[in-house]
C-alpha cells in the first residue's frame, strides 16, 4: 500500500499547485464541474452550483445551478434558480426563475415558477410555470423552438403577475 | 530547562550555514524560558519513536524546528499524541508558517512562547494524517465522493484534494483548514488550442473543478502515484476524510488560515 518513497523537490510549498484559473482563487461563489470532467450519481450542493462538464444521474443545489453551453446533462435536475445553456435530458424542477439562453436544449419536462426564453432556445418537453400561485399555467410546447418568448404571451392572457 | 517543551530539529539544521541561526533560536527560548529537551531528526531514526519518547519524559508542547517538510515528516503521526505543536521555520519553504502567521528564524520563539493556540481540521489518506494537500498528476484516478457520486476528469486530470494550503492573490488560505471540508480540485488535461505561431510552444489552458467533501475514495484501474503531505505513495484505492478539530498548533497573531471569502459552499 504505502511506500516510503520520498519526493525531493526543493521548491515544494503547499501554495504552488493551484491553476491560476481556479475557482477556489478568491471571490469564488460557486462549487464548479469544469469543462473536461464527468460526474455519475447524486450530485448535491448546499449552494450555487456551475457545471461545464457531465453529468449523469441527479442534480440537486440549494442555490443557483448554472450550465455552459458545453455541458452534457443527462440527469433529473432539482434547483432555487436556474441558468441554461447547455444540453439537458431529463427533467428540471426550478422553485424560483429560470432562464433558457439561445444555446440550451431541454428534453424533459420542466416546472419552474417563472421562466425567461432566450430566441434559439428547445424545450422538447411539458412546460408547467407558476408553482405556488393560485392559477399554475401549463403549456404544451413539443419542442418550443423559440423565435420570441411565448411564455410571455401567455402572461399577458392570463393576466398573471407570477410570470416573467 | 522547561520540561513541558520540546524541540525536534531536522537533520539539515546540522549544516554549518545554519548554526548561527540555531544558535539565536536555542538563545532566544531560554531567554523566554521556553527552553527544552532537544531531539534531531536523523535518516536512520524514527520521528516517531523520538517524538513518542518525549511525550513520556512529560512534554506538552512539540516545537518543530526547521522548514514545512520538517513539517511534513512528523505531521502523518502527531494528531494521535496529546500535545500541542509549535513551529519554528529556519529555511524555505515555509509556506505553510506563512499562513500559521510565523515567521522565520528566532522570531517565532516569541510566537511559540506566546502560545496562541489553533485547532486545525486534520485529512486523513488510509491510516495517515495529512496537513496540506493530496496530490495526482495526470491520472485516470477518479473520486467516489460521500459515497454518493463518482467524479473525475473524462481522459486524464490532475487531482488535488487539500485541507490547508494554496495562497490567494490577496495572501489568504484557499483551502480553510477549520471549516471540517476537504476541497477537491481537478484539472482535466485539455489539448492546447491551434498557435497561431506553431512553432511557439503554447501550454494547455486548465480549468479546474472544485467540489467540498467529507469523505471520499480515490481509486483507480492501475495503480497510481500520490503525493500526501509531499510523500510519495502508490496504489489503486485510498480512502480519503476530514477530520475536524484534530491538531492543536501555536499561531501568530497575523495568521491566514480562512479565506477572505467563504463563499464556496460544500457538497452535501
Amino acid at each position: 500500500m504505502f511506500s516510503n518513497s520520498k519526493r525531493e523537490e526543493p521548491g515544494f510549498m503547499p501554495n504552488v499547485r493551484i491553476p491560476q484559473n481556479s475557482p477556489f482563487h478568491g471571490g469564488q461563489t460557486a462549487t464548479v464541474i469544469a469543462r473536461g470532467v464527468k460526474v455519475e450519481g447524486e450530485f448535491h450542493s448546499q449552494g450555487d452550483v456551475v457545471i461545464e462538464g457531465d453529468v449523469r444521474g441527479t442534480i440537486s443545489a440549494a442555490g443557483t445551478l448554472t450550465i455552459g453551453s458545453d455541458a452534457h446533462i443527462v440527469a433529473n435536475i432539482t434547483a432555487q434558480e436556474a441558468v441554461i445553456s447547455g444540453s439537458i435530458q431529463g427533467n428540471l424542477q426550478i422553485e424560483k426563475q429560470a432562464i433558457f439562453h439561445a444555446t440550451a436544449h431541454i428534453v424533459g419536462d420542466l416546472t419552474a415558477e417563472r421562466i425567461t426564453v432566450e430566441a434559439g432556445a428547445v424545450i422538447d418537453g411539458k412546460v408547467q410555470i407558476g408553482i405556488g400561485t393560485a392559477k399554475p399555467v401549463q403549456v404544451e410546447s413539443v419542442p418550443v423552438v423559440t423565435p420570441s418568448v411565448p411564455e410571455s404571451r401567455e402572461e399577458k392572457k392570463e393576466e398573471s403577475p407570477s410570470l416573467l | 530547562m522547561n520540561r513541558l517543551y520540546a524541540f525536534l530539529y531536522d537533520d539539515i539544521l546540522s549544516a554549518p550555514s545554519f548554526q548561527r541561526t540555531v544558535a539565536n533560536i536555542e538563545t532566544r527560548c531560554s531567554v523566554l524560558g521556553i527552553q527544552g529537551r532537544a531531539s534531531r531528526l536523523a535518516i536512520f531514526r524514527s520521528a516517531k519513536e523520538v517524538v513518542e519518547g518525549m511525550v513520556k519524559d512529560g512534554a506538552q508542547t512539540i516545537v518543530i524546528v526547521g522548514n514545512d517538510k520538517t513539517l511534513e515528516k512528523v505531521m502523518w503521526f502527531l494528531p494521535d499524541l496529546p500535545v500541542t505543536i509549535g513551529y519554528i521555520p529556519v529555511c524555505e519553504p515555509f509556506g505553510i508558517a506563512g499562513l500559521l502567521g510565523i515567521p522565520p528564524g528566532d522570531a517565532a520563539c516569541d510566537i511559540v512562547a506566546a502560545r496562541r493556540v489553533e485547532t486545525l481540521d486534520i485529512g486523513k489518506i488510509n491510516d495517515r494524517y495529512f496537513l496540506t494537500d493530496v496530490y495526482i498528476e495526470d491520472s485516470k484516478a477518479t473520486v467516489r465522493v460521500d459515497d454518493k457520486f463518482t467524479i473525475g476528469a473524462i481522459r486524464a486530470g490532475t487531482i488535488s484534494i487539500r485541507n490547508l494550503g494554496g495562497v490567494t492573490a490577496q495572501g489568504v488560505a484557499i483551502a480553510n483548514a477549520k471549516d471540517g471540508w476537504l476541497d477537491l480540485g481537478i484539472s482535466p488535461m485539455v489539448d492546447a488550442a491551434p498557435s497561431r505561431f506553431p512553432w511557439a510552444i503554447s501550454s494547455p489552458k486548465r480549468e479546474e473543478t472544485c467540489v467540498r467533501f467529507k469523505e471520499g475514495r480515490i481509486q483507480s484501474q492501475e495503480p497510481i502515484d500520490i503525493l500526501v503531505d509531499g510523500h510519495q505513495f502508490n496504489g489503486f484505492s485510498f480512502e480519503v476524510s476530514i477530520i475536524p478539530n484534530a491538531l492543536k498548533i501555536i499561531t501568530g497573531r497575523n495568521k491566514r488560515l480562512e479565506p477572505v471569502s467563504s463563499a464556496i459552499l460544500p457538497s452535501e
